[in-house]
């Protein structure tokens, strides 16, 4: 990418590049630099954390969300917001996990708030946006709705937690860390949210053809 | 990132196991073009930010580097949690009142960090009035405006033409007013828009394809096909005529957008339908109409009306009645979710009135009617293909082209529909389906 390393240069961040970082040189050392320089303001940092960390925001919200026609709106507004909180960032080579956390805390309240408003995953219009879902076949796209609006019957926490589990693939421990909440508490909403949910889907007729004994497939 | 403690004692049962796979093979993957349109978006938004705070303390500084970025003054006074929507002004410059001044033979132009775009024509008095961020509030005090929304939900887009109103929904159209005439002439390309103001009798909802007119001075409102130009010549019979004795529009053309029935659960309506699009709709003085036709109830929302009245003889509905009529029964039927009467009422449109812009409009939607129905997306493609070929430049096209993309690739794969796609994308730039094509483009690379 000799485009993103001149533009780095320029901007006084060295040998950082776009996404992977330089063989030798660890990930923590690479967002260390990458915090450091978004702290100061520096030319061009915010573009490149978006270009290392929208993939990763992107997904978590996409699947904590449900297909929504707003991912991408949530998606600004938590880099929007993480960029003017970034000097409370205490340990620059913590980068990651503190946008994972930040990206966590506002997908909470995105889903609170859709809850007070009785929207869930449904759009001002009362119709589920389907955009993200055009390229399945539909029984898979009927899949999916359902399981968007099984998981709606459930609490924020257990949503989230998880949605972070078994959908984001993240460890236990990562999301203690990013729901900011004890182990312990993270397991107890674990076994509760998977059971609650697996009854749901069982129970549920409508899904019975589109999952069936067969694995879906895409 | 999945760590060595599966034995949480959170395992899903094997079907709901099966679904959360399906949610992360399915979601959450960013498209190189999606990561590049967020990246420029964000670069907008932190662009602005910089800007009011230089705005506040360094009044004046940086306006060369940016000298095509404006700030509204109400940015300050925002009441909504999101940031206003960055925008720069192209071929003019912005007074501190909001003008827009346009410099010498260019035509400026408004550009959104949304991609929503308003552009107004050479000598046009224009006025930029708000920004927050959900869109923006443009006047046109003389002129015309060609507006490009970008659909997003929450989004709030307003137009004045002239004492007129126009709320905009994701939308293709344009607006000019022309001040000493008192005429206002909306042209609806795509999406819904709703216009009020003087004579109209309350909003009056248009959907893609329609061109309202509104003689102010004569108190006239015309709304019919965009093609339709036999308005333009009642215009110049009347601006000479005597005044006018009737003052109300009609009432079927004063609808309000509460009333738009609810779209179709899995796909886009390219408009909210209220008023039948190829069905023109002359002056009350002309051509006035049954207080309860079906196109009239169709307006009013009253569907329920339709289908009763139609099946009380369906037969003799479906053989007898005149071509707004059936396209009338059919927007009830699929609006009520009948859709079996829906495609009756579409089949006797294609049957007898073969050739005519309603018989391809039908073909477009017994092609959705056919993949909502689960008859299969061959079916569907094969109508969509039907509408595409009959009426090249209808009102419906960007929604088939794109629809017709979906199906190509669930049925022959991403190779086959990126032509599709490309011709899409081409096209339709900004339409409903552009992020999808484009989407499919990286796929097939």
């Amino acid at each position: 990418m000799p485009e993103a390393n001149e533009m780095m240069h320029s901007s006084g961040l060295g040998r950082l590049r776009l996404v992977t970082p330089p063989s030798g040189e660890s990930q923590e050392a690479e967002d260390a630099k990458l915090a450091r320089a978004l702290i100061n303001g520096e030319a061009r940092a915010a573009e490149l954390a978006w270009d290392r960390y929208a993939p990763l925001v992107h997904g978590i919200v996409s699947r904590a969300l449900g297909p929504d026609a707003e991912v991408e709106d949530v998606t600004q507004e938590i880099f929007y917001r993480l960029f003017s909180r970034i000097r409370s960032l205490r340990k620059p080579e913590a980068l990651r996990s503190f946008v994972v956390s930040f990206a966590v805390r506002i997908v909470k309240w995105e889903l609170r708030r859709r809850r007070a408003r009785r929207w869930l995953t449904l759009s001002e219009t009362g119709e589920v946006p389907d955009d993200q879902l055009l390229f399945m076949n539909v029984d898979n796209r009927y899949a999916l709705r359902r399981l968007y609006s099984l998981l709606n019957l459930l609490t924020t926490r257990e949503r989230l937690v998880l949605v972070l589990r078994h959908v984001e693939g993240m460890t236990l421990e990562e999301i203690a860390e990013a729901m900011e909440i004890s182990l312990a508490t993270v397991k107890r909403t674990l076994r509760h949210a998977s059971a609650r949910l697996s009854e749901l889907v069982d129970a549920d007729v409508q899904l019975r053809p589109a999952v069936g004994k067969r694995r879906p497939s895409k | 990132m999945t760590g060595d403690d599966d034995r949480d004692g959170g395992e899903l049962g094997p079907r709901a196991a099966a679904l959360a796979a399906l949610a992360r093979r399915s979601l959450g993957h960013l498209t190189p073009s999606e990561q590049v349109r967020g990246r420029e978006v964000l670069r907008a938004r932190l662009a602005l930010r910089r800007r009011v705070v230089w705005s506040l303390s360094l009044a004046g500084i940086g306006a060369a580097a940016f000298a095509a970025v404006v700030l509204v003054p109400r940015v300050l006074h925002r009441t909504e949690n999101a940031p206003p929507l960055a925008y720069r002004l192209e071929g003019g410059a912005l007074a501190a009142d909001g003008r827009i001044e346009a410099s010498a033979g260019v035509e400026p132009a408004l550009r959104f960090a949304d991609g929503t775009v308003i552009s107004l024509a050479r000598g046009t008095k224009g006025r930029l009035a708000d920004v927050d961020g959900r869109g923006a509030h443009v006047a046109i005090t003389d002129g015309t405006a060609s507006v490009n929304v970008v659909p997003k939900p929450h989004a709030r887009w307003r137009v004045d033409a002239g004492p007129f109103v126009i709320n905009v929904h994701g939308t293709v159209f344009s607006a000019a007013w022309n001040e000493s005439t008192g005429r206002l002439d909306v042209k609806l390309e795509r999406g819904s828009v709703s216009v009020e103001g003087p004579v109209t009798g309350g909003p009056i909802a248009m959907r893609a394809g329609q061109r309202l007119t509104v003689a102010m001075h004569q108190s006239r409102v015309l709304l019919r096909a965009i093609d339709d130009h036999e308005g333009d010549v009642a215009e110049s019979d009347t601006t000479a005529a005597a005044p006018v004795a009737e003052v109300a529009p009609p009432p079927v053309l004063a609808t309000t957008p509460a009333r738009t029935p609810a779209p179709p659960l899995l796909a886009p309506e390219p408009a909210a339908a209220v008023v039948p699009a190829a069905a023109p709709i002359r002056t009350a003085m002309r051509q006035p109409r049954p207080a309860r036709s079906w196109p009239s109830a169709l307006a009013s929302g009253d569907f329920a009306f339709i289908v009763e009245d139609a099946l009380r003889d369906l037969p003799h509905a479906l053989d007898a009645s005149n071509s707004d009529d059936l396209a009338a029964l059919a927007d009830a039927a699929r609006y009520r979710r009948q859709d079996d009467l829906a495609r009756r009422a579409l089949d006797a449109q294609r049957r007898r009135f073969q050739g005519s812009p309603r018989a391809a409009d039908a073909a477009f939607f017994l092609g959705r009617l056919d993949e909502k129905q689960g008859a299969g997306l061959v079916h569907a493609l094969r109508w969509y293909d039907r509408y595409l070929n009959e009426a090249p430049s209808g009102s419906y096209v960007a929604e088939a082209l794109g629809r017709k993309m979906v199906a190509v690739r669930d049925l022959y794969g991403v190779a086959q529909a990126r032509t599709v796609a490309e011709e899409y994308v081409r096209r339709f730039p900004h339409g409903s389906y552009a992020g999808a094509a484009q989407a499919l483009r990286d796929q097939a690379r």
